[in-house]
């Protein structure tokens, strides 16, 4: 019997396939039910006009009930986007990934919401802690308590279902 | 390998979901019918569907799973508990209907599909002539006959009171029990507590119904234990485990005829979800409830997958090397937290100390369990 993550999973790829993600977000990499990897890129005009950065989703099997583990990916010549709340080592402070996760949301609306999170920055820069985060981060972001602090809190998002009706 | 892929495979044929139907271009309203059928958590059609205060229906099993994490609506997070849950029979019902339905649907569409493509290939004006009208005779002949049955089935019925239809159980309208249809008016006139069907499948035998009779259908002689507790429709309440004995959670399972298997932390994970799978499964209308025998096994699957997978370790001469400096340190500090179990300032009465770390995502019950 499969499991509820790996069905539900299924069934996301399934929607993928189907309709295909929303502008400038494409599946990358999804052979298995473990780890997914797209590419996320801004459209329009932002500060990372032309970037395209690679995010990696890491599932556990309690996935939806807890989140995945999501982060930018920094290896083979890639680098995490310059942002307030994105580490060097690729972790991001994003509160829909820690304490504002919902197993209503999906894997597409976490990349709608992080692309958001992106286009809506003013400046670029590292956070204030990043040096001493990235010295001593653990390999999985999910076991890191952030602190969602400050106008951040906006990144809360509720797919369109909820409006359904 | 090949198990696995095979599964992987039947994964694939046996998952549904809304693209299976035509989008609202072609046919407006149908994705959206079986988006509609489906819990927002699981993806799934409704199973045991209830209600929260805010209005949002989830699965209960699923919602509960998700309350046990946070306690609030996933869908407007409105803070929420189970003691909020309504089920919802009416949309239990609708997802019934709609499960029928549905390979029907796509097998008309299919059909329908079929024909319009037949058409178009082949414009040979007197062959298509010669096999469509039979068939469209044949459908409309059918369509007609189903008409038919419909209109005049509420007459019907009442006379019907030869054959089999007597003796059916159907479903009260008003408390939703079964009841045989010959006895659903004193049934109702008793104020629905009289002539409710206690099994579980549509066509009772006589032996099934004696045996109801015999082991006293709604006494309360058997209590919680064995099969009277698969009468009661008294939920099971949650437990503090924090305070219990490791001895007390052991009886609570061998009363529900678990596994007393484990450490205390897998007994009370067992139980949890234990209380969780049955208390979703009285959310059911009673005539879809699991036997609890059935409930066990589901135990033992999600019990069994929830399990990280073991590494196999192939090679353990390399295995040992590689992982030497973590061995040694994991044995200095097994030492040392002996040696410290030993030391008088530790208190007497004090629960075996894990040795964990910090993996605060592992420990999901950590509230319950720290008292100390």
């Amino acid at each position: 019997m499969a499991s509820i993550s790996s069905r539900r999973l299924a069934k996301e790829l399934n929607e993928i396939h189907a309709q295909g993600c929303p502008v400038g977000i494409e599946l990358k990499q999804a052979d298995d039910f473990v780890t997914w990897r797209f590419s996320i890129e801004v459209m329009g005009e932002s500060l990372y006009k032309g970037e395209k950065h690679l995010l990696q989703f890491r599932f556990d099997p309690s996935y939806p009930i807890s989140s995945p583990a999501v982060q930018f990916v920094v290896e083979d010549g890639r680098e995490a986007p310059i942002h307030p709340h994105v580490y060097s080592n690729g972790h991001i402070c994003a509160s829909i990934l820690g304490n504002e996760w919902s197993p209503v949301l999906s894997v597409v609306a976490v990349c709608v919401t992080l692309q958001s999170m992106l286009a809506s920055c003013k400046k670029k820069e590292r956070p204030v802690d990043n040096d001493r985060y990235v010295k001593n981060a653990p390999d999985n972001p999910k076991k890191t308590r952030f602190h969602y602090d400050g106008p951040y809190l906006f990144l809360r998002y509720l797919p369109a279902t909820a409006t359904r009706d | 390998m090949l198990s696995s892929h095979n599964n992987a495979l039947k994964m694939a044929a046996e998952i549904t979901d809304p693209f299976d139907l035509p989008g609202p271009s072609e046919r407006p309203g149908l994705r959206d019918m079986d988006a509609s059928m489906r819990c927002t958590i699981c993806q799934e059609f409704y199973d045991a569907p209830v209600t929260l205060s805010c209005g949002h229906c989830f699965c209960s099993l699923c919602i509960r799973n998700s309350l046990a994490e946070k306690p609030e609506c996933p869908q407007c997070r409105k803070s929420s508990s189970d003691v909020h849950f309504r089920p919802n029979p009416t949309v239990e019902q609708a997802v019934e209907a709609w499960k029928a339905a549905r390979p029907c649907i796509l097998k008309l569409l299919k059909e329908t599909a079929d024909l319009l493509s037949r058409a178009n290939a082949a414009p040979v004006e007197a062959h298509s002539r010669s096999s469509k009208p039979v068939k469209k005779r044949k459908r409309t002949q059918s369509v007609d006959s189903v008409a038919s049955i419909e209109l005049v089935e509420p007459q019907t019925a009442i006379k019907s009171s030869e054959g089999k239809s007597v003796r059916e159980a159907v479903g009260c309208p008003i408390c939703n029990k079964q009841v045989l249809y010959c006895n659903i008016n004193t049934h109702m006139d008793s104020g629905c507590s009289k002539h409710v069907v206690s099994r579980r499948s549509t066509q009772p035998t006589q032996a099934t119904r004696w045996q109801g009779i015999f082991t006293g259908d709604n006494n309360s002689k058997g209590k919680q234990k064995s099969s009277g507790s698969e009468d009661s429709n008294a939920p099971l309440p949650k437990l503090a485990y924090g305070t219990m004995k490791e001895k007390a959670i052991r009886e609570l399972l061998v009363e529900h005829g678990l596994s007393t298997h484990g450490d205390k932390a897998a007994l009370v994970a067992r139980h949890r979800q234990w209380v969780m799978m049955y208390n979703a499964n009285l959310d059911k209308s009673e005539k879809n409830r699991k036997p609890l025998k059935e409930l066990r096994k589901e135990l033992k699957t999600w019990e069994d997958g929830s399990k990280s997978k073991k590494v196999v370790v192939e090679d353990t001469v390399a295995h040992e090397k590689k992982y030497r400096s973590e061995f040694t340190d994991l044995v200095e500090k097994a030492k040392a937290s002996s040696s410290a179990r030993k030391a008088p300032s530790v208190p007497i009465s004090s629960p075996p100390l894990e040795t964990t770390s910090d993996d605060a995502d592992v420990v999901p019950d950590s509230e319950d369990e720290a008292p100390q």
